[in-house]
């Protein structure tokens, strides 16, 4: 009996170890099982939230481009506005209608394929639109863009620095002091500014009656590189486009972070270096300045995106009280490549 | 009528047509400036103050007294961080901390900032100030906006406040909806005029000193009234009513009653200084001063003793704090900002035809009623002057709807009853009209003639033409 409880203890136990055993044996192939499982599951999360950060980045990109195009719509708009409100100037509404065309036909491929976009400018080598131009045009569609009511306070240094200058308001006079007690002098400002720039813009489009009337209000532009520059294309096509988009954003920056308390230049410079073309904006700037939030910083992310697009590069700096702004593109996109 | 915060960054997008989604409702038939400076400027004249991005309004915020000044915020999802602003040292190291959080580099930070500035000063409101948040509106430019703020609201553990856009025509209807709902809201149109009031009244002791107290005219004892006295009494005046509405907000109403009355335990209108027999200007006055001195004598004692002023609407305690403050301080025949905001309480009841000479002023009938009750009631002393019949009457726990009884005052203080010789003489006084009940000896009353302010077309005036309905109907 004792013999048999023994055997049937030993039998147990061996039994039991066999499932203790066999169970484990199954908890480890579980485990290796599971962990396979939990690695598969976390590479397929790392891949998913991949996923989802290229979308954010897609959409991002997408957002920016938006908001260029609804940008940049804005100063063509602008004229027509005006030029319907006063009844005259067909040309100028034609042309602004153009260039809205023009850009319209460029961002939709901007934001759908790079190298169509590089084709385009690559074959746009000939015409008689030049550099000059170019840097006419931006600075009319800049400029009504920051004259507007609604952006005074991009310019906000501007109009402080003319109003004083002009003893409109006292020498002492802060920005605050300017809204909250010299706010009829300020919309005074704002109205003739944005009134005169649409009359001017109106009846001219060379770069010198354009320089001279931001030299009067604003700050002098210095313009180097940009005479005799070989670079042709056509009115209205992909280059003029894409170069009025990076120009005026470029500006725009330069412009509303210049530091008014000096006189010092905007300078403006085209350069070639190499396989490279280059586009650089500099202007005095003050810590206080750049700090200042004075848009929705879309346009640089813009210049960005635009920049990769072309195979260039766009950076920007604040050095030793300036802002250097640079946007290359490959020299060959631009110029036909002497064989 | 209540006051708005509105932060709100206007960006690329219209000022005037984000202006009108929002204020539309209260802004109808104005010309809204199209740059935000104009339309500061606009708003801050009907009680709306706009600050433009997140700092000034953080800035505003953090300051207890800034924040006292309004009662509901409307507030923008995204905005910018302008560091350049000059803000106070202790909101500069909050904020310098706040950026920290978003990322080490300030630029990158104030980037980050920017799409949650909203969420930010909700937070900070609701956590830190204990703001309501019923009285807080997220309103956003665009529906973009909306995925990222309700990711940091689900992160934090926080109930998504709804938030409307500025484009959908349903959500403008809602917002202009809150808008206006909130900017009526009898609770706070009383609040804002009460803590107006004693707020401009403190400053007037501040520049007059006890020039600008007329209190101690009432009071018999040799007990002088200070400026600091009555700075305190400002001071507690405006700070019973919380900014989140009670739900029962009467218990609140005695209390403030209670305690804008107190000092008139010791106050006697019959001790006001007496006027030489010339003193035209003197007996008006004098006349006024009485008036409203009884009015308050007699709240206090029907507050301390009674429960007839124990369910207070908020006319009630607009017209006892406006009539309070004009019998202790010394003000202009002008309209005060605050009084005009209380008025706005009555707003639906302002009686215009009390402008033409036609309207009745109910003198006879309601001095009759009166006098009728108390030969009715056993035991019920008569008396000769509205106030001192009404006195007795509340002394006697006669049923009696004293609350309006205190509106009458002022037109019986102001025309007092006189006992007359001859019977039917005079019965139509000047531009007072008043009816008559046939069996009752009254034909032997009449009643002093007065315009109630309509010469002027000051303070007296806006009082009278705002309460003829509530003292009559």
């Amino acid at each position: 009996m004792f013999l048999t409880e023994i055997i049937i203890a030993t039998a147990v136990a061996y039994i039991g170890k066999k499932i203790y055993t066999a169970q484990n044996d199954h908890k480890q192939e579980d485990i290796a099982k599971l962990e396979e499982q939990e690695d598969i599951a976390k590479l397929e999360e790392q891949k998913a939230i991949a996923k989802l950060k290229e979308q954010e980045k897609a959409k991002q990109e997408l957002e920016d481009i938006m908001a260029m195009f609804a940008h940049k719509f804005r100063g063509p708009l602008l004229n027509i506005q005006y030029n319907a409100k006063h009844d005259n100037q067909k040309t100028r509404t034609i042309k602004a209608v153009q260039t809205m065309t023009a850009l319209l036909d460029i961002f939709s491929t901007i934001s759908t394929d790079d190298i169509k976009l590089r084709e385009k400018i690559s074959q746009d080598k000939r015409g008689d639109r030049t550099l000059t131009g170019v840097l006419a045009e931006s600075l009319l569609l800049a400029m009504p863009q920051l004259l507007i009511a609604r952006h005074i306070k991009r310019i906000k240094q501007h109009y402080l620095s003319y109003a004083k200058k002009t003893a409109l308001i006292p020498s002492t006079a802060t920005w605050e002091q300017l809204t909250d007690n010299y706010l009829d002098i300020l919309k005074k400002l704002q109205t003739d500014w944005e009134n005169s720039f649409t009359e001017l813009a109106a009846k001219y489009d060379n770069l010198t009656e354009i320089s001279m009337w931001i030299q009067e209000r604003f700050f002098p532009i210095q313009i180097q590189g940009f005479d005799n520059n070989p670079i042709r294309f056509k009115r209205y096509d992909a280059t003029e486009s894409v170069l009025i988009i990076v120009m005026t954003e470029m500006l725009l920056n330069s412009i509303k972070y210049y530091n008014a308390t000096t006189v010092q230049p905007i300078i403006v410079r085209w350069e070639f270096q190499q396989d490279r073309c280059l586009l650089i904006c500099e202007n005095p700037t003050t810590q206080m300045e750049s700090d200042s939030p004075k848009g929705t910083h879309k346009g640089q992310s813009f210049l960005n995106t635009i920049a990769r697009k072309l195979e260039g590069n766009f950076t920007n700096n604040f050095k030793q009280n300036r802002y250097i702004a640079e946007f290359n593109l490959p020299r060959h996109l631009l110029i036909e490549e002497k064989i | 009528m209540s006051q708005f915060l509105w932060v709100e960054d206007f960006g690329d997008v219209d000022v005037d047509a984000t202006a009108t989604s929002v204020f539309g409702g209260i802004l109808a038939n104005q010309s809204i400036p199209d740059d935000e400076f104009g339309l500061k400027k606009l708003l801050a004249n009907q009680g709306i103050l706009l600050k433009l991005d997140f700092v000034e309004a953080l800035e505003f915020i953090r300051n207890p007294e800034e924040l006292l000044s309004i009662d509901y915020i409307i507030l923008d999802i995204s905005l910018s961080v302008d560091i350049t602003k000059n803000i106070r040292t202790e909101t500069d190291e909050y904020l310098q901390t706040l950026l920290q959080r978003y990322h080490a580099d300030k630029q990158t930070a104030c980037k980050e900032l920017e799409k949650m500035a909203g969420y930010q000063l909700y937070v900070e409101l609701i956590m830190e100030i204990g703001f309501p948040k019923e009285h807080i509106l997220f309103c956003s430019n665009h529906a973009e906006e909306l995925s990222s703020i309700a990711n940091a609201f689900e992160e934090a553990k926080l109930p998504l406040p709804k938030i409307p856009t500025k484009q959908r025509e349903e959500d403008i209807a809602k917002v202009q909806a809150w808008v206006k709902k909130n900017k009526e809201n009898p609770y706070s149109v009383l609040r804002r005029g009460i803590i107006n009031g004693c707020k401009h009244l403190q400053s007037l002791l501040e520049n007059q000193q006890e020039a600008a107290i007329q209190f101690g005219e009432f009071v018999k004892s040799a007990r002088t009234i200070s400026v600091p006295d009555m700075q305190d009494y400002l001071e507690t005046l405006q700070n019973i009513l919380p900014l989140r509405q009670p739900d029962n907000p009467q218990r609140l109403y005695k209390l403030l009653v209670r305690s804008l009355a107190h000092e008139w335990d010791a106050a006697y209108p019959d001790n006001l200084p007496k006027c030489d027999q010339d003193g035209k200007d003197c007996f008006q006055a004098r006349s006024v001063k009485s008036t409203f001195g009884w009015i308050m004598k007699h709240a206090r004692n029907w507050a301390a003793h009674s429960t007839v002023l124990d369910q207070l609407t908020e006319q009630d305690v607009a017209f006892l704090f406006i009539v309070a403050m004009r019998a202790m301080f010394k003000l202009t025949p002008t309209t005060a900002k605050y009084e005009t905001m209380l008025f706005n309480l009555f707003s639906a009841e302002i009686s215009e035809s009390i402008d033409t000479n036609e309207v009745r002023i109910f003198l006879a009938e309601t001095y009759s009623d009166l006098k009728n009750k108390i030969v009715d009631t056993k035991g019920v002393k008569d008396g000769f002057h509205f106030s001192e019949m009404l006195n007795n009457l509340q002394n006697c726990d006669v049923y009696h709807d004293y609350k309006k009884g205190l509106f009458q005052m002022f037109w019986h203080g102001l025309s007092p009853v006189r006992l007359h010789r001859k019977r039917n003489e005079d019965r139509t006084l000047g531009k007072v009209s008043f009816v008559t009940r046939t069996n009752m000896v009254c034909t032997n009353y009449s009643f002093t003639t007065h315009d109630y302010g309509k010469t002027e077309n000051f303070f007296l005036f806006e009082l009278a033409r705002s309460i003829y309905k509530r003292s009559f109907s």
